[in-house]
């Protein structure tokens, strides 16, 4: 009778499990077959979209095993032991080699690049390799992974792209705003004069109108108290929004996007500051306190960041911070494909003693621009997009801010995407500031303390 | 809006095979050239500096043929190393100098020039020393090819100022100061010798050298590794040489186009803001340089534009240099511009376009854009990312995360570009690829992912030159000798 060993059937199963990983990669898996001194297949790169074989290869050497419990097992990892003749054989060749492992039981499979992992001559003395239960996992999510790997070993080499799902915010707000304009003849001509003569009537009244030639444009009804004072009321006219946020004019486009600004600045109010300067709003520091926590709903939960601060301390006297750091952004009004938004432009505001400009800022801001990475600027304009977004909405006391008002832009999808771990742990320091994820939220203030 | 991402256009090497890659390219294939008539075999290098210097870069370029590793990296792609250059190595080319391709400035002669009083007049007196030494060399009766200047760092810590040295990406129009542009003013006072030059740093060939910090901070110079200064540095060489290192890979099909490059440069006495131009022909890579007209404040946005008499003029001498070099007129013309075209620049570029009976032209003003996309991870988002807002307005990463690096070569986040097409004569995709691919053609610069497409950049760094150029003085055709 002839007879199919058990551990015939077993090895059949872990490359089986194998054959079907690799395809979900979108990838081409051809066992050796036949004599092979511990190669059990090949898997070729291709490229998902166009089907391009670039003749990148890796080398697998397939293991399985049913047993119940490994080496060395534990909850996040196990061991494989080896020989040292398969060390001595997987890394002398010039293809890299994977060590795949299927473990029956649980129906998953681990993997590790062996030239890598015995390039540290210390595991090549404890003859194992050690699984991460977690990171090592062999799924079609380890493609990126796998990618890494082919095209390292041949630099210059430039493998198929590797789809992840990304979505990506824009910097983008989008802005609604008051339905009607008013325009009215006046006998001042600056927005200086109107302004000054404004003020007398009404410490008060909003900034939301320009002066163009001896005329007023406002969001604010002219026929009203204090504005019909200043103006020819009886010759008001009313204008849909739309004919100056939709008009090709330049001259309108501009005198819309001013008064938008006019808007925004009294819209931000009382939290927010304008430097006259550099134009950015920042959050003011409170009378009685030296910081200020804001909280807000971030991409997850909610959360605080700290918006004003103190730092360093002063040369003469070490009890006193040298400088105030506060939150701010710079802001935009633009038409993008027929539709407004507020382009916003995180940033920090710095002064020396809560109030008054800090003469140094310019550095500081420039030496807080080489730790911060794209996820701490994302991170700080989300919360800019939440404060504007729930800001001035009114409540049980206050009346909602009339004439802007801003909400969430719907992120884009993109289907190619970055490895970020990954990548991370290529980086010649991976340590370095410039890579942590952390610095995406509010522990950005623990590192500047 | 919609989001997609443009692949790493491919460029052209030796034997018409392609690579994305620069170095990579140069290392498998040799030079787009290699091979044809009248490509460089053995490029001869004049040497002009003090002793130390001297002897340093000659000594530099013996060891660039035998070459340098790859700087210590799990990040191969980025740092390559630099094979070494030779009859069957990179640029498939010798890069020799000899003792009467040299010229050291005595040391007495660099303590009286460290010595002039005022940083314009010491600029003037250094670039009026440098520029004698190469017309010496000019009129051998064996000529170098590319003249490499070697300042010793005493006349670098007197002629660089912090503005100078940061490079002038950023802004559109540079302010007239009272300093004077070293770098400018030495090319354009080289011009008429017909002798394109390269400036060096003594860090080039001593790794070790230390550059004022002030100067290192302003200047952006990290220190390069040694391969990845081989590379830059060889490049740029071989290309004013008269070499053409790699192209745009094309598809047969495509418009025979003419890429032109508008920038603005304000004269030395601040009054005028003057137009420069770069031309790129497709199949060549080639850049040609036109000085356009003065331009005048428009009433549409109370900014500078040309008028439209200039406008068509400047268009229509482009043309005309397109004409003489292939015989017969462009089939399309693409104008990239750093700020809007007003109504009479379109009056007149569309006349010049109309007389020759060109059905496709497409006009994109290219800023650096505030706009920006966020990922959510420690890494931006990839160059080539794309965002369309209209069938005329897109968004495009070409600083960003790399695939083909696996980082970010860069730091804080990437400024991306706006593209806004006045004049449409292809599907907005392909003008960004486009405009992706011509990133890649900066011959300063063998790291793929340019901010600016070479139209712009090459433009600007013309601008920095004609500056200090006479109205009537004749200008060099070739951009060998503005980059």
């Amino acid at each position: 009778m002839k007879k199919i060993g058990r551990s015939d059937i077993i090895g059949q199963r872990g490359m089986a499990h194998i054959q079907g990983v690799v395809n979900a990669m979108g990838f081409m898996f051809y066992p050796t077959g036949g004599v092979e001194a511990g190669i059990d297949g090949y898997i070729e790169l291709r490229d998902t979209n166009t089907g391009e074989v670039s003749n990148l290869l890796l080398q697998v050497q397939g293991k399985a095993s049913e047993r119940d419990r490994l080496q060395g097992d534990t909850e996040t990892s196990f061991e494989f032991p080896c020989s040292e003749a398969d060390i001595a054989y997987w890394t002398q060749g010039t293809a890299p080699v994977l060590l795949i492992f299927v473990w029956l039981k649980e129906g998953k499979a681990y993997w590790k690049s062996l030239k890598e992992w015995f390039a540290d001559p210390e595991r090549v003395k404890a003859r194992k390799v050690v699984f991460d239960k977690f990171s090592d996992e062999f799924t079609a999510e380890a493609k990126a992974g796998i990618v890494s790997v082919a095209a390292a070993a041949r630099p210059g080499a430039s493998g198929p792209s590797v789809r992840i799902d990304e979505e990506l915010l824009t910097n983008l707000v989008g802005v609604e705003f008051g339905e009607t304009l008013y325009w009215a003849p006046t006998r001042h001509a600056t927005n200086k004069t109107f302004g000054a003569a404004l003020r007398e009537l009404d410490r008060e009244a909003g900034s939301e109108w320009i002066v163009r030639g001896k005329s007023v444009l406002s969001f604010h009804d002219l026929d009203r108290w204090p504005w019909n004072q200043l103006c020819e009321a009886e010759a008001m006219e009313e204008f849909d929004v739309d004919e100056w946020s939709d008009s090709d004019d330049e001259d309108r486009q501009r005198d819309f996007v001013e008064l938008l600004n006019r808007a925004i600045g009294e819209f931000v109010r009382p939290q927010l500051y304008r430097d006259r300067d550099s134009g950015v709003f920042y959050f003011r520091k409170p009378r009685d306190r030296e910081n200020l926590n804001y909280a807000y709903r971030s991409l997850q939960n909610t959360t605080t960041r700290r918006v004003v601060g103190q730092y360093g301390k002063k040369k003469k006297d070490p009890n006193k911070p040298s400088y105030w750091r506060h939150s701010a952004f710079l802001h935009r009004f633009v038409r993008l494909g027929s539709k407004w938004f507020l382009e916003v432009t995180p940033t920090y505001h710095f002064t020396h003693d809560g109030r008054e400009p800090d003469g140094w800022g310019g550095e500081r801001l420039k030496k807080i621009k080489e730790i911060e990475n794209n996820a701490a600027v994302m991170g700080q304009f989300v919360m800019w997009r939440d404060f504007l977004v729930t800001h001035g909405r009114g409540d049980l006391l206050r009346a909602a801010y009339p004439f802007v008002s801003f909400e969430n832009v719907d992120a884009l999808h993109l289907d190619v995407g970055v490895p970020d771990d990954l990548w991370k742990s290529h980086e010649s320091d991976p340590t370095s500031p410039l890579f942590e994820l952390a610095l995406a939220g509010e522990t950005v203030e623990d590192l500047a303390e | 809006m919609k989001l997609l991402h443009l692949k790493e256009p491919p460029l052209e090497f030796g034997g018409g095979m392609r690579h994305p890659d620069i170095r990579f390219g140069l290392m498998d294939y040799g030079p787009l050239d290699y091979g044809m008539d009248g490509v460089p075999k053995r490029i001869r290098l004049g040497i002009v500096g003090s002793a130390e210097t001297v002897e340093g870069v000659a000594r530099w370029i013996e060891t660039c043929a035998t070459g340098f590793p790859a700087k210590e990296s799990r990040q191969p792609n980025l740092f390559p190393q630099f094979p070494g250059v030779g009859f069957e190595q990179t640029f498939r080319c010798e890069f020799v100098t000899s003792d009467e391709l040299q010229r050291v400035l005595p040391p007495r002669e660099i303590a009286r020039l460290v010595a002039v009083p005022g940083q314009r007049e010491m600029t003037r007196a250094v670039v009026e020393t440098i520029a004698n030494e190469i017309a010496a060399l000019s009129e051998r009766s064996s000529k170098p090819d590319v003249v490499l200047v070697a300042l010793p760092i005493e006349i670098i810590q007197r002629t660089y100022n912090a503005r100078d040295a940061a490079g002038g990406e950023e802004s559109d129009v540079k302010e007239a100061g009272s300093d004077l542009d070293f770098r400018g003013m030495l090319k354009s006072a080289c011009m008429r010798l017909r002798l394109p030059i390269q400036l060096l740093w003594p860090t080039t060939f001593d790794p070790s050298f230390k550059i004022p910090r002030k100067l290192k901070e302003s200047s952006d110079r990290r220190t390069q590794d040694p391969a990845t200064i081989a590379w830059n540095l060889l490049t740029a060489i071989y290309y004013k040489a008269g070499g053409l290192p790699w192209r745009l890979a094309r598809d047969a099909r495509q418009l025979r186009t003419s890429y032109v490059g508008l920038s603005f440069y304000r004269s030395l006495d601040g009054e005028h803001v003057h137009t420069s131009t770069a031309q790129m022909f497709d199949e060549r890579g080639e850049g040609l340089i036109l000085r356009g007209g003065r331009m005048v404040e428009s009433e549409e946005d109370r900014k500078p534009h040309l008028t439209a008499e200039d406008a068509y003029e400047l268009l229509r001498n482009s043309l005309r240099v397109f004409k003489d070099q292939h015989g017969h007129w462009p089939a399309r013309v693409v104008l990239h511009k750093t700020s809007k075209f007003d109504r009479n620049e379109l009056d007149g570029f569309h006349k010049a376009v109309d007389e020759r009976d060109i059905d496709y032209a497409d006009f994109v003003w290219v800023q650096k854009s505030m706009t920006r996309l966020y990922r959510m991870g420690v890494y931006p988002p990839l160059r080539g990312s794309l965002v369309r807002f209209d069938k005329d307005q897109a968004l495009l990463y070409t600083r960003g995360s790399v695939e083909f690096f696996r980082t970010y070569p860069g730091m804080y986040v990437p400024r991306p570009l706006m593209l806004r097409c006045q004049a449409l004569g292809q599907p907005l995709q392909h003008i960004a690829e486009e405009m992706l691919a011509l990133t890649k053609m900066n011959w300063n610069n063998t790291q793929f992912d340019n901010g600016l497409p070479i139209t712009i950049a090459a433009a600007k760094h013309v601008g920095e030159v004609l500056k200090y150029v006479g109205d009537e003085q004749e200008i060099a055709p070739r951009y060998s000798f503005y980059m």
